[in-house]
């Protein structure tokens, strides 16, 4: 890391046992923003993993069901509560959120992030138990409700073309598991044995509590370590990063819808992380290939020869993995296809102008300075820094972005591997 | 609270121009704003510490308004989805795409339409007059080229066919349809394949000369940036303009009170059914406190009887009949209005009906005090957090404008609204004689 004289952006707290806590205190926020993430591996508990927290957002021992919690948010002035699993590389994280408008701009009101913290604290650890089990009744219409969402990821032909590509990319590998779980294991699932699991996990899994808003972090600290003092047994370890995978032949796999558009998704994979020399050409790589509408494939698909509406690129960082993407007529899909590969084939040539190498830099760091703004989105890129064993350093990485040269883009893009191409069509 | 007029002095490149300064001590929010003598009415809330500025520059004028008087007070009927192709080409400039150069200056941009405005906007955390001299450089001085044209045909096209994929965009554009048999709010946004093949340089220019003079638009700017320099600059850089030949009155057809058709359906690849149950309004206001107010109770009513506290929501749950929360919304425009409530469920054919029979049975329960109650602490509550975004402030300030409305002042009608009000505004709104099902469902094969 580059040592720097700008203030950490986050003060960090170890908390007892495997909780950390790390609080952004600023005058911007008119809320608080609190998010617990709970990690595990992606294994083969992600279905019920997957499923826990739409049983837990269902009622806890004080406020049993859907209603009383809403009510009771309602009178918190409409406190918001989330609850959602994410798929960071090959680890499945529960999220657990609670924005809540600070008080001092409530004339009259007290305690308000007592409040909300006692009512996160309940819906991750103090559910409603019935039996010694998660409610029979909660479990069955979340099975159903989670069944409904996963056949529902249809509905989106754009993401499902993704989503697609990824299965089959990564067939044989943990990441091929979607973060919602599977289909067919959600029949199996049983309220005694959903709740062993969700003790066992809840107690062992490793805790990272972000608070952002205009707060006293010593304060914050106090009244965390209050909310969230419970027994826990021995802390699981994570399993490491994801290893590279060797790419062969590119894999094509085409599937027919009635659709009025056809996606076409394309999967590449890459060996760069977060704190890897390399990380920074990537993140500017993927800027000049498709991150903008400045970039190549915007520019080339959609504006030169007028095939799409939308035509972009992105990177996952942690499992590795670039896509491309573009929604066009079915037939254009030799000239999509083509007029794609060549952009990158492009960029590992040298070919970047000065206009795209300047626009791609500048937007990046543009990015980069307003992310101090966008709390959820700066709290989300700092815990999967932590997780890659670093922290999210803005003024650092702006200093290793500027010093990214046109070759160091070159030999990251030579480095990339095309491994699938997926094309939904009619 | 409006602390009122406070003359304010010391431009360089102007005289006696007045800075209205809107305010709210609870918030402890700022909005000062002009009108400059080309008409162009400039807003700007001062955010000390952030690092992005926002600016967005915006026009009364949306996908809704396609017929309207010309200079000499004649009448101009342009194609369905004008507004937004125009949002489009807008972007072509002299120097190359608007996009590009905002790039080149490291700012992200984007544009958009709806039923009755378009925007464009602008974030950026450096140069910022630069971006900001390009944004008003690019919206006030077009440049219509045929070729230019036919390119954005080609792509506004698949923009067309990625909505018509979309089942939830199919499942409201039906409903709209399904409500209102004359007025624009049930043509599609973007138009058709069919309608904007008829658009060109011509009606273009024709559009923008009505549509995009300085008395139609307003520019809002927040950010940590100094208030005199922002309105010197914008002044000194924005067209000086004439006045607006002839008064631009858009038409809207007669709507009847009575809905188009009451129900209808369409198969797609959709694992669970969609529906919305939609309820019409005519006669509604275009702009004032009576319309903003009518919108607030529509909200906070559709949440007490649909939202997932209420004993109507409890019941449907209960009996399996929805999968999961109900949504529900309001939207006024053009001298329409409608209410929608909808959501996934496995008993496409029951479902809608018991929802439009359990409204009467719920009523009286739903607007009990201690409900209401409540449900206003919610309402103050997404008003005050909204305040942590800058884009919420540009664009809620903005709508309002367009509505003769301050955002400020929406905390004072909230703490006004009482449960008579509530209750007879529901009894009209939720009239089973207007309503009208559109339904999406999974296709058979």
């Amino acid at each position: 890391m580059i040592q720097n004289n700008q203030p950490a952006l986050f003060e960090r707290f170890a908390l007892d046992g495997p909780m950390s806590l790390s609080v952004n205190s600023n005058r911007k926020l008119k809320n608080i923003i609190v998010k617990m993430f709970v990690l595990a591996d992606l294994d083969e508990s992600y279905t019920s993993r997957s499923l826990v927290p739409m049983v837990l957002r269902r009622g806890t021992t004080r406020l049993p069901d859907m209603q009383a919690l809403r009510r009771y948010r309602e009178s918190l002035y409409g406190c918001i509560l989330g609850s959602s699993v994410i798929k960071v590389g090959e680890w499945q994280v529960a999220v657990f959120s609670l924005d809540i408008v600070n008080e001092a701009f409530l004339p009259g009101e007290e305690s308000l992030l007592e409040k909300g913290l006692e009512l996160l604290r309940e819906l991750i650890f103090d559910p409603l138990v019935e039996d010694g089990a998660f409610s029979a009744d909660y479990v069955a219409r979340e099975k159903e409700l989670l069944a409904t969402n996963i056949r529902s990821n249809i509905d989106d032909k754009s993401e499902y073309a993704v989503l697609r590509c990824t299965e089959e990319m990564c067939a044989g590998e943990p990441y091929r598991r979607h973060e919602m779980g599977n289909l067919d294991e959600i029949a199996g699932i049983e309220p005694g044995a959903l709740m062993d699991f969700y003790r066992d996990w809840s107690s062992s899994a490793p805790l990272s509590l972000y608070v952002c808003g205009d707060v006293d972090p010593v304060q914050v600290r106090e009244r965390v370590a209050a909310a969230f003092s419970f027994e826990r047994s021995e802390t699981k370890t994570l399993s490491e990063l994801p290893a590279a995978v060797e790419v062969g032949e590119v894999r094509e796999v085409r599937e027919q819808f009635e659709v009025n558009q056809a996606k076409l998704v394309l999967g590449f994979r890459h060996g760069i992380r977060p704190g890897d020399d390399a990380y920074e050409a990537l993140l500017l790589l993927n800027a000049v290939l498709g991150g903008f509408s400045h970039s190549k494939l915007f520019q080339n698909v959609r504006e030169k020869a007028s095939l799409a509406y939308s035509a972009h690129s992105w990177v996952e960082r942690t499992k590795g993995l670039l896509y491309m993407s573009c929604g066009i007529a079915t037939e254009n899909y030799e000239q999509a296809l083509e007029i794609s590969l060549a952009q990158l084939e492009a960029i590992s040539e040298g070919e970047i102008s000065d206009r795209e190498f300047d626009a791609s830099l500048k937007t990046i760091l543009n990015q980069n300075r307003m992310l101090e703004d966008n709390f959820p989105a700066l709290v989300g890129s700092d815990f999967i820094w932590r997780l890659h064993g670093g922290e999210l350093d803005l003024a650092g990485l702006r200093e290793r972005l500027e010093k990214v040269s046109r070759d160091d883009i070159s030999a990251a893009a030579a480095t990339i591997r095309h491994d699938t191409t997926y094309f939904l069509h009619s | 609270m409006r602390i009122g007029l406070s003359p304010w002095t010391g431009f360089k490149t102007m005289t006696r121009l007045e800075l209205e300064k809107l305010s709210n001590l609870t918030l402890k929010e700022e909005v000062y704003r002009t009108t400059l003598p080309s008409g162009l009415e400039v807003s700007f809330c001062p955010k000390p510490g952030f690092q992005k500025r926002y600016a967005c520059y915006s026009t009364r004028f949306g996908s809704i308004d396609n017929e309207f008087t010309g200079s000499g007070g004649e009448s101009l009927r342009v194609p369905d989805g004008i507004a937004h192709f125009l949002e489009h080409t807008l972007f072509e400039t002299p120097r190359g795409n608007a996009s590009d150069l905002f790039a080149l200056n490291g700012a992200s941009n984007n544009a958009s339409t709806s039923f009755t405005q378009t925007t464009y906007l602008f974030a950026a955390s450096d140069r910022f007059w630069d971006n900001l001299g390009l944004l008003i450089d690019f919206v006030e001085d077009p440049c219509f080229q045929d070729d230019k044209v036919e390119k954005e045909r080609g792509i506004i096209e698949q923009e067309i066919k990625g909505y018509d994929d979309n089942p939830g965009w199919v499942n409201y554009r039906g409903l709209l349809g399904n409500l209102f048999s004359e007025h624009p709010v049930r043509i599609d946004i973007a138009g058709t394949v069919e309608t904007i093949a008829e658009i060109d340089t011509a009606t273009l220019q024709s559009c923008y000369d009505r549509f995009y003079h300085p008395s139609n638009m307003h520019l809002f700017v927040v950010g940590d940036l100094d208030r005199q320099e922002l309105f010197e600059f914008v002044a000194g850089r924005s067209r000086a303009g004439e006045a607006l030949e002839g008064e631009l009155e858009r038409k809207y057809p007669a709507e009847p009170a009575e809905v188009f058709k009451a129900e209808s359906e369409v198969e797609m690849d959709v694992a669970a059914a969609k529906f919305i149950l939609g309820f019409k309004e005519i006669g509604v206001p275009l702009a004032g406190e009576d319309l903003v107010r009518r919108e607030l109770l529509s909200d906070l009513g559709l949440d007490l009887l649909f939202g997932s506290s209420s004993d109507l929501f409890r019941e449907l749950y209960e009996k399996q009949l929805v999968h999961d929360e109900l949504w529900s919304g309001y939207d006024t425009l053009g001298g329409v209005a409608y209410a929608m409530v909808g959501g996934d469920t496995s008993s496409p054919d029951e479902f809608p009906g018991r929802l439009l029979d359990g409204i009467e049975s719920c009523l009286g329960e739903a607007l009990s005090r201690d409900h209401f109650e409540r449900k206003k602490r919610q309402l103050i509550g997404d008003f005050v957090r909204r305040f942590s975004s800058l884009e919420f402030i540009a664009h809620g300030f903005t709508t309002y404008l367009f509505r003769d409305f301050d955002l400020f002042s929406l905390i004072d009608l909230i703490n006004g609204l009482d449960r008579e009000m509530l209750e007879e505004h529901l009894r009209s709104l939720l009239d089973p004689a207007r309503h009208s099902i559109f339904k999406i469902i999974p296709r058979s094969s």
